[in-house]
């Protein structure tokens, strides 16, 4: 009895605190991923999602919704009901990509979706096969500039990162590479070891092949160096400003109310910040927990948005 | 002794106790569906799919080949005794086994039946683990150019091989290359044929297509037939008579020759093997009227090429990563939903995998003359499930299977509509076979000529110039003309009469 009217005075306490949400979470809640079980953005979801529910005291339930590059489950998020039980863990590819290749976007990945946090970020790695006659980034874009016919390159398709991310390196450094696309980074890295192209911008999908030596890494597309090859410089060391940051994020409904935002941010960054949980992120996705405050992280957002946008109106990549 | 260090390798992959439960399991479904008629190993792998997902790799594709040599042994079984051929490439031994049952040999056909596939997979096995490593050498030099030519030979001899009607199989493959373009073209980024239906994005799913076209359609196509089942023979002693051993050895060793090679080549497998081996056997016999009426080596040529046949099919698929048929393609999808690509890089990059499912096939077909030979009395018993209670169930597992693939409601209405379409082939005479190749192999086609076509800056004579591509493209144009050939046709067509 004396328990019921403890818990009774606390949940009144909570009541005035917060008159709309006192509860939450008073259900399970939903992180939807827009690609199948496995990939980095699965593994960075089921992560955070464990460590969320011991907290929160309620099921944190992944999802897996795949298709469209992340529009299906972007979609369903955007439509779903703003009260916190339904989110999503995007990739940047989602909410900064997508807008400019699809002619007709289901949501507005700005306007329809609130980040709630950031979550991981990677770079890629300027590999050649080992074949081409280059051991530094210097020379490779000498030999680039020389080759006729023009050196391929290989992405992982139409409008991916892979490809955006050489396109804004042969503006920069003013060479001519001819894009191979492959159904997604794996095939492209293994085909650049096979040989049948011979750049690559390589990812965590290709990490082995970096170690073994199959492929040749040059340089980074990241802010700062890889802790993983410290003696491979970044681009933008030689073109300033030149920067492909991967990453990841927390999303909720347009519309969920300020403080259950503010709740879910800080549950993440909570579970981000326990070593055991970097930890698995480096070694199953190659990832680096990725912990930015809300106005850096929208900031990061609008940035995106803009650099891809550009990019792809100038190359003319499409998903329509 | 590089073969032997890998097969050693290989065993300590497949003889550890969670690889050798899932190649029991394989073993144990596939001679239970096999047994089962109207359920085969493309519509059990078809149905299994999803449930891979939750395995790692290696024992998720011991379990689905032990499903595959394993219903050839089941399919045996049920030929024999009750003249039911739980399988299409046990049909032939029907005609001999079952006569053998009526003359009381019952017992010895099994047992002919079990040794035969036993050491023709044992054989197969070893070819496997010889002919891998240097054809997946060879098999690095394929680039696009040459990936693109070996898709068209595989496409040719889908048709060449197929049953039934030339002008129907073709019809079947342009089907399937329709199909497969669904969803957005990896070049210019572009969707076809989704008409704005997001789902459609990524292209229809494999497992969708398979399961509708062989698994439901299977359902659909046994509904309509009367049951008939019987399962009162009498199995008799299972030694054969020293006669019997002497005539089935060399019959044994023909069909595992012929088998073995039917088996590799595009569009061959056991069915093939099976057939053509039975055919051969008749013509190298000196008494070919025996055949029909009871010959031993009726029985033991045919079962042992459609149990090599069935192995050396994954040659194409190991060393190529190009499935050589539908079963096999089934077996590219498992690869692909576990994030691993088919092809040479695989014995590289995965040998535990690769020396894992080769050695998993001899300890697989150890195990199944285990399984089989004392075990017969009870799967006959199995004959006597109705299908009312078999049918509900497996369909209940079908919808779930596809649900967890992409947790999409959309694509059970999808599998149900390739159900449907697939019980129209059937009532139509058309093969669903060579339309499954043709959406495998058809955007892969695409992709590769695209871009072979870009990595030569436009010009086509690439296909040519490079002598692999070109010797590939030579052997599509012979097999098209040995179609159009009169002699081989009729060939072709008595080949799938018998």
């Amino acid at each position: 009895m004396r328990l019921a009217v403890q818990i009774m005075l606390a949940a009144t306490a909570a009541l005035l605190a917060m008159p709309a949400q006192a509860q939450y979470p008073n259900k399970p809640i939903r992180i939807l991923v827009q690609i199948n079980p496995g990939g980095a953005p699965d593994i960075a979801a089921r992560l955070i999602a464990q460590k969320m529910a011991e907290s929160l005291g309620q099921p944190v339930v992944v999802e897996n919704k795949p298709g469209a590059h992340g529009n299906i489950a972007g979609d369903l998020v955007a439509k779903a009901a703003p009260d916190g039980s339904t989110l999503i863990l995007g990739a940047d590819s989602l909410i900064a990509i997508n807008p400019h290749i699809y002619a007709k976007m289901p949501f507005d990945t700005l306007k329809d979706l609130v980040p709630v946090a950031s979550v991981a970020s990677n770079q890629f790695f300027l590999s050649v096969n080992p074949s081409v006659p280059v051991k530094t980034f210097q020379e490779f874009i000498e030999y680039a500039r020389r080759a006729k016919p023009p050196l391929a390159f290989a992405s992982g398709g139409n409008g991916s990162q892979h490809q955006l991310g050489m396109e804004m390196l042969k503006q920069r450094a003013g060479i001519d590479l001819v894009h191979v696309p492959y159904r997604g980074g794996g095939l492209a890295g293994n085909a650049t070891v096979a040989g049948e192209t011979m750049v690559v911008l390589a990812g965590a999908s290709n990490a082995g092949l970096l170690k073994s030596g199959q492929l040749r890494g040059l340089a980074t597309t990241g802010k700062a160096r890889s802790p993983l090859f410290p003696d491979i410089p970044t681009i933008g060391e030689f073109y300033p400003g030149y920067e492909v940051t991967i990453w990841l994020g927390l999303f909720a409904p347009a519309g969920t109310p300020e403080p259950i935002v503010t709740k879910l941010r800080e549950e993440a960054y909570k579970a981000l910040s326990q070593q055991d949980l970097a930890q698995k992120l480096n070694v199953t996705g190659a990832l680096q927990p990725l912990i930015l405050t809300p106005p850096e992280f929208a900031a990061l957002i609008r940035s995106d948005h803009e650099k891809y946008g550009k990019i792809v109106k100038e190359v003319g990549a499409k998903a329509d | 002794m590089e073969i032997l260090d890998n097969l050693i390798f290989g065993f300590g992959v497949s003889l550890s106790p969670q690889n050798i439960l899932f190649c029991f399991i394989g073993a144990m479904v596939g001679t239970l569906i096999g047994v089962l008629p109207g359920i085969g190993p493309l519509a059990t792998l078809a149905m299994l799919l999803p449930a891979t997902f939750y395995l790692p790799p290696v024992p998720a594709l011991i379990m689905l080949a032990g499903i595959y040599y394993g219903a050839q042994y089941g399919g045996s079984t049920t030929a024999i005794l009750v003249n039911m051929p739980g399988e299409s490439s046990s049909v032939v031994t029907c005609l001999d086994g079952y006569q053998m049952a009526r003359n009381g040999r019952a017992g010895a056909a099994l047992a002919i039946a079990a040794l035969g596939s036993l050491f023709a997979g044992t054989v197969a096995t070893l070819l496997i683990a010889v002919a891998s490593p240097p054809l997946s050498r060879l098999a690095l030099k394929f680039l696009a150019a040459e990936y693109f030519s070996l898709m068209v030979l595989g496409l040719v001899g889908s048709v060449v091989l197929a049953r039934g009607s030339l002008l129907k199989a073709v019809a079947m493959v342009f089907l399937g290359l329709l199909l497969g373009l669904v969803g957005t073209d990896v070049n210019s980024g572009r969707e076809r044929f989704t008409f704005e239906i997001p789902m459609l994005g990524d292209g229809i799913g494999f497992v969708v297509v398979a399961m509708g076209l062989f698994g439901l359609a299977e359902i659909f196509a046994n509904l309509e037939k009367k049951e008939q089942r019987k399962a009162d023979a009498v199995i008799g002693s299972l030694m054969p008579t020293r006669e019997e051993f002497r005539r089935a050895i060399p019959a044994v060793l023909r069909g595992t020759t012929l088998g073995s090679i039917l088996g590799v080549l595009p569009g061959g497998g056991a069915l093939l093997a099976s057939f053509a081996a039975y055919a051969f056997e008749k013509k190298v016999s000196r008494n070919p009227e025996k055949f029909g009426h009871g010959a031993v080596e009726g029985v033991a040529a045919p079962e042992a090429a459609n149990n090599a046949g069935a192995q050396t099919s994954f040659i194409p698929l190991l060393t190529l990563g190009i499935p050589g048929n539908p079963v096999m393609a089934l077996m590219i999808g498992a690869m692909m939903i576990q994030g691993i690509s088919p092809g040479p890089q695989v014995m590289t990059q995965q040998p535990e995998l690769f020396w894992g499912i080769i050695t998993s096939m001899w300890v697989g077909n150890l195990m199944l003359v285990i399984i089989n030979l004392p075990m017969i009395g009870m799967w006959v018993q199995l004959l006597k499930v109705p299908y009312r209670l078999l049918f509900p169930s497996i369909l209940l597992l079908c919808a779930v299977g596809v649900y967890s693939l992409n947790n999409s409601t959309f694509e059970i209405a999808l599998t149900a509509l390739f159900g449907l379409m697939g019980y129209v082939f059937y009532k139509l005479g058309c093969e669903p076979a060579p339309l499954v190749l043709g959406f495998i192999l058809g955007p892969l086609m695409e992709e590769n000529l695209r871009r072979a076509m870009l990595l030569s800056r436009g010009d086509p004579l690439v296909f040519v110039q490079r002598p692999i591509s070109l010797v590939l493209l030579l052997m599509a144009v012979g097999l098209l003309l040995l179609v159009v050939l009169p002699t081989f046709r009729k060939t072709r067509e008595e080949a799938f009469k018998e």
